[in-house]
């Protein structure tokens, strides 16, 4: 009687694993066919992009400050306080500004995205628009996705920099530590790779986020209450996808690039 | 129910975009704000990828180094390559080679600089494996190169330097702390000996014998000194006896008075100095010398004849030959010269006759009338 439940419990998760899959291949695809969105994306970059710049404006800064912070009273016990602007761009262009902004992201706009997609669905526009002849899945899902995995990118940009001056601030304010020898440090530090490594990172994060926002959000079920279910989960899941997926892409890119 | 959630969605759009869907300025507006945040963004990219690519060089012609180690010290590609310490390059690659040219140092390094450095990149600049820091990421050194020698092309093998790497620092330190410990024990076991007081340093340390020997000696010195100081004995008279001194100082004025004499001219050894005719004499006599030695070389005059006349030799030699077996024949008693050399006899009667004589004459002398009576008849 026991390995009824789990065995459910799996098929439910292999046929949610298959829907996202298939959602992904939808999505995709529909980038390349006509008709093509270009309000809807532009709307969902403003959305997506413009309406997160300030709060991964505000982590990235802080997250730059807390790790000079950190890193340079341990870098001073071994003297080494001047290469404080080295870890913290490293740190941040390689990991903490992707995951950090996309995790932002996602608690903004994945949330977002299925709360939005599970309010059309559970009033039935969904429905209306197939009625109509669109394809919810390219007039909704594809302008998310493309809005998300470009505008994630520029953010983490955004971030990166935010970050790295953060931890200038505190460096310059609290510590001391010249501005040119920062910043060069900060830049000299940096190479290709961690660039490949850093810019390769949102890109593939704003997929996650969006398809799962987008996911949550067409599976929604039992009313406002699945909204809501629907919301909180797309943030965990999103979250939880990014955090791991990070630790794969970093392990492929230090295979491939060999750092 | 589904009136009601249609109103949320229409009030969720009108939170957002207004009444209704969004118009034309709404969507420039959101275009123009996302336009802004990709261009700053994409400055900051650029700005980034500039600045890394005039450090990195990235646009600039590069060759293609070569280099053969014993120990690639944990080198990986990507790593940095330094000229002096000034980064120049990277290593591509760092595989062990097939075909080594040395099968002593079998790892092969790739390295791509910079080809504006090949003022300093000479065939006999010198590759060397380090650290960026005590603990850091490993690198490659390469030492400038002599003006003489050619610049490095692409392709140049470059010599390995003997490796300066922490790991390399670790196994030479590991050789010198195990010689230190060698020493340590040995100079343990010879400090143990010391205070046991054997061996030469142990006894000089813990033995009185020395001591008292030196004491001994000192004792002597200073006995000697005193004996010395008080004018006991040859070296005491020396030191503090005046006569010597008196001696030697009337020597030295004697000595200084027949100098001067002698340079005045008088006595022999004046003369001997300054008469240039004891000069002339010998002179004359051994221009005489030699002449006569000329004379004798070509055979004049009977020493001449002598030296140079081998039939005269001849004769002188049988003449001698013949005076030996003569003489030969006296000593053996031969023949009357014999008997007169060797037999007292006649020696004898002689003696005899001598005496005879002697009384004779004696006799004569008392009684001359008695043997001097003069008979004179005529007729």
């Amino acid at each position: 009687m026991d390995a009824l439940p789990v065995s459910g419990w799996i098929k439910d998760q292999l046929q949610a694993l298959q829907d996202f899959v298939l959602l992904l291949a939808q999505a995709f695809s529909n980038i390349f066919r006509r008709p093509f969105y270009y309000d809807d994306v532009l709307l969902q970059m403003d959305t997506i992009g413009f309406g997160s710049l300030p709060i991964v404006i505000l982590t990235g800064f802080f997250t730059g400050a807390v790790m000079a912070l950190q890193l340079s009273s341990t870098l001073a016990q071994y003297g080494q306080i001047e290469r404080t602007g080295e870890l913290v761009s490293i740190s941040l262009v390689r990991e903490l500004g992707p995951v950090l902004s996309s995790l932002m992201v996602a608690g903004r706009n994945a949330s977002g995205m299925a709360s939005e997609l599970g309010s059309m669905l559970v009033t039935e526009q969904l429905d209306a628009m197939r009625a109509l002849g669109t394809d919810p899945l390219k007039k909704l899902v594809t302008p998310r996705l493309l809005a998300t995995m470009i505008m994630n990118f520029f953010l983490t940009i955004v971030a990166d920099l935010c970050g790295i001056f953060g931890g200038y601030v505190y460096s310059a304010l609290a510590i001391g530590l010249d501005s040119r020898q920062f910043w060069s440090s900060a830049f000299y530090a940096l190479d290709f790779h961690d660039l490949v490594q850093g810019l390769t990172k949102p890109v593939i994060f704003g997929i996650i986020v969006a398809l799962v926002g987008c996911y949550y959000g067409l599976k929604a079920r039992g009313g406002t209450q699945g909204v809501g279910r629907a919301t909180t989960q797309s943030v965990v899941a999103a979250s939880l996808l990014v955090i791991m997926s990070d630790f794969v892409i970093s392990r492929a890119v230090i295979t491939f690039l060999g750092k | 129910m589904r009136r009601g959630e249609a109103r949320a969605s229409l009030a969720f759009r009108k939170r957002r975009w207004g009444a209704g869907l969004p118009s034309r300025s709404d969507l420039r507006w959101s275009q123009l704000k996302v336009g802004i945040l990709v261009a700053v963004a994409a400055t900051v990219l650029l700005v980034v990828f500039f600045a890394m690519s005039s450090e990195a060089g990235l646009f600039r012609p590069k060759i293609h180094l070569i280099s053969y180690v014993d120990n690639a010290a944990d080198l990986r590609s990507g790593a940095v390559v330094d000229l002096q310490g000034v980064r120049i390059g990277n290593v591509l690659k760092v595989h062990l080679a097939r075909h080594p040219p040395d099968p002593r140092l079998p790892v092969r390094i790739d390295m791509e600089v910079e080809a504006n450095h090949r003022q300093w990149l000479r065939t006999d600049s010198l590759v060397s494996l380090g650290t960026t820091t005590f603990l850091g990421q490993a690198l490659v050194n390469i030492q400038k190169g002599t003006p003489s020698s050619p610049p490095a092309v692409n392709g140049t093998v470059l010599k390995a330097a003997v490796a300066t790497g922490i790991s390399q620092l670790m196994v030479s330190s590991h050789t010198v702390l195990q010689n230190a410990n060698e020493l340590e024990t040995r100079l343990g076991n010879i400090l143990d000996q010391i205070q046991n007081g054997q061996g030469s340093i142990g006894r000089l340390i813990y033995s009185d014998v020395l001591y008292n020997r030196f004491n001994r000696i000192a004792h002597n010195v200073d006995m000697l000194t005193h004996d010395i100081s008080s004018g006991q004995g040859t070296v005491g008279q020396l030191i503090t006896n005046k006569s010597l001194y008196d001696k030697l100082n009337h020597t030295l004025d004697s000595l200084d008075q027949l100098l001067a004499q002698v340079r005045t001219g008088h006595g022999t050894a004046a003369m001997l100095i300054n008469d240039p005719r004891l000069y002339r004499h010998f002179d004359q006599v051994s221009l005489n010398l030699n002449r006569i030695l000329k004379a004798v070389n070509s055979s004049q005059g009977t020493l001449g004849e002598l030296v140079n006349n081998r039939q005269l030799a001849r004769k002188i030699s049988s003449s001698v030959n013949n005076l030996d077996s003569l003489l030969a024949g006296i000593h053996a008693g031969k023949g009357t010269l014999g008997q007169l050399a060797n037999n007292p006899t006649l020696y004898h009667n002689a003696n005899a006759l001598t005496v005879s004589l002697r009384n004779l004459v004696q006799a004569i002398r008392k009684q001359p009338k008695k043997y001097l009576t003069i008979h004179l008849k005529i007729f």
